[in-house]
């Protein structure tokens, strides 16, 4: 027994950990702490936001204006496009006139910095904002976000052509104060992801995803601002503000339903579908399913496949799966516009476990 | 733990390094019992923090996290071990997969290694992270009377092998170190 004691006890000990293994551990948390930091990718099944949530200071009656345009024809300022790019897609041909960038808005002239929404896109499923923040003394300030600080790498900011240092070393060498600037928009959804851009002229520019839960047609949307110079917790030295502003949602909408005709991965995970609807627009897809989990499995998901084999491409806003009142659930899947098939094949899979449950095979109604 | 979890499902960026940071010792080990080499476990661990980091928003119970990152782990070391054997397949199955050279100046590896990875594997999982059978099977997915079976198992080749005899077989002496 003594022998066995002796075994265990190695067992449970510590080991040292090879360099290699620390070093590739600590390369990875680093890369993941720099970009998580400025760009959340809200991929898959819960919430997140990236900021807090900043409260709005009452707003100030005002009329809509139209903001020109011009300045979008003289320089080229990041947009939607980029965005798309920064993840390795392309805005959809046939959603292209989806996006605009002559947004109705409430126009305000802050106190330190200006804020307006420079583009939109907008389908029935999911929501893209582009907002600007513009220091009224540019040449003082270097804009950072709430979630950033002088230490973190300036590769946090997001500015083109510059790599190098952190951010307190990078202001100093412009000779500016650290400014933070925070925006958030009122949607109504629990997701929210954010991007942060600065660009050359000192410009910040925030990239807002997320699930359109309204659904309606015209929506006068409120932009909350805070502004204050880093490292100030007073809350009485922090500007508030807010504006309004319109977005349409020009998207044509297709609803189909679709109905199991091979259901042995769904007997084999002790699930059984109730609905499967699939909401297309130009932009993107939502896949609805609604089931009952008999065994209860905590990581249960429903991954639609493509021609390959593999799960189609998430959309910004992945999805989420919800308990509904009856005890059933539902699960909702956002992807990117692919050509779907009249027949298509899920997968069942719990993530907890890697378990794949088997396929199950659904075919469009008329 | 749990709220760390809660704040990495959230995105926080912090409170997932500290997690990973917390469970390293979990992570090395894992990965060294299916793979039994350093190199390969870093290239294990790599990709379970990049998998994890990128998956943890579907976790919906932040106290399986510890559960689901192994499963992730032994996923990524069984996927470089069948890269490996493909290429064993090929005819270098010993070269191909060699093993780290020194292992024996640490104890732990040693005992690791003269275990069948069955063995090893559960009896880690139960004496240093600290599972419960219940957990252990869920990970392996296999009963938790086998996972009963193999402990028991597990520590009379612990035993054997403790007190100077070879308790092994030869089928599968690539991964296994046993002085013939």
């Amino acid at each position: 027994m003594k022998q066995l004691e002796e075994g265990i006890t190695k067992i449970s000990q510590e080991v040292e950990i090879p360099e290699i293994v620390m070093r590739k551990a600590t390369e990875t948390l680093t890369m993941i702490k720099e970009n998580d930091d400025m760009k959340v990718k809200s991929k898959d099944m819960n919430k997140k936001h990236t900021y807090r949530t900043v409260k709005a200071a009452s707003i100030a009656a005002a009329a809509f204006l139209v903001v020109g345009t011009t300045a979008f024809a003289s320089t080229k300022l990041f947009g939607l496009d980029d965005y798309f790019a920064s993840w390795g897609t392309e805005i959809p041909e046939e959603a292209k006139n989806l996006a605009q960038n002559n947004v109705p808005q409430e126009e305000k002239k802050g106190e330190k910095v200006d804020f307006r929404v420079r583009e939109y896109l907008c389908d029935s499923n999911q929501m893209y904002f582009v907002i600007e923040a513009k220091a009224i003394e540019a040449d003082k300030y270097l804009l950072i976000p709430q979630d950033c600080s002088p230490k973190d790498s300036v590769q946090n900011l997001n500015i083109e052509g510059v790599t190098e240092g952190t951010i307190g070393e990078y202001a100093k060498k412009q000779g500016k104060e650290l400014l933070v600037v925070c925006t958030d928009v009122n949607t109504g959804a629990g997701s929210v992801s954010i991007d942060f851009h600065l660009e050359k002229d000192g410009t910040g520019v925030f990239i807002y995803t997320t699930e359109n839960v309204q659904k309606k047609k015209k929506a006068t949307l409120t932009c909350d601002t805070v502004v204050y110079p880093y490292g100030i917790n007073d809350d009485s030295q922090m500007l508030r503000d807010s504006f309004n502003f319109e977005v349409e949602n020009k998207s044509n909408e297709n609803i189909y339903a679709y109905k199991v005709t091979d259901a042995e991965g769904a007997d084999a995970a002790g699930i059984q579908i109730k609905d499967i609807q699939i909401l297309e627009t130009e932009l993107s897809q939502r896949v609805e399913i609604i089931y009952k989990n008999n065994k209860k499995h905590e990581g249960l998901v429903l991954q639609v496949l493509g021609k390959n084999g593999e799960e189609l491409s998430f959309g910004a806003e992945g999805g989420y799966t919800e308990t509904l009142e009856d005890g059933t659930e539902q699960q909702i899947r956002n992807y990117e516009k692919t050509k779907l098939s009249k027949t298509l094949k899920i997968r069942i899979k719990d993530v907890y476990t890697g378990e794949v449950f088997g396929t199950i095979t659904i075919e469009r109604q008329k | 733990m749990e709220q760390l979890v809660k704040k990495a499902i959230k995105g926080d960026g912090e409170a997932f390094a500290t997690l990973i940071q917390n469970n390293m010792q979990s992570l090395y080990k894992t990965a060294w019992i299916y793979l039994k080499n350093d190199a390969d476990a870093a290239d294990a661990v790599q990709d379970t923090i990049l998998t994890c980091f990128e998956k943890i928003h579907t976790l919906q119970k932040p106290k399986y996290f510890k559960t689901w990152m192994i499963r992730i782990l032994i996923n990524k070391s069984t996927d470089i071990l069948r890269k490996k054997l493909n290429v064993a397949d090929d005819g270098n199955i010993m070269e191909s997969y060699s093993m780290e050279p020194q292992y024996e100046q640490c104890e732990w590896k040693l005992l690791m290694n003269a275990l069948e990875e069955k063995y090893s594997v559960v009896l880690n999982l139960y004496y240093y992270d600290e599972l419960s059978v219940k957990e252990i099977s869920k990970l392996l997915g296999v009963k938790q009377n086998t996972v009963l079976t193999r402990l028991r198992r597990g520590r009379q080749l612990l035993r054997k092998e403790l007190e100077g005899g070879c308790a092994f077989n030869n089928e599968k002496l690539v991964y296994r170190h046993c002085d013939e």
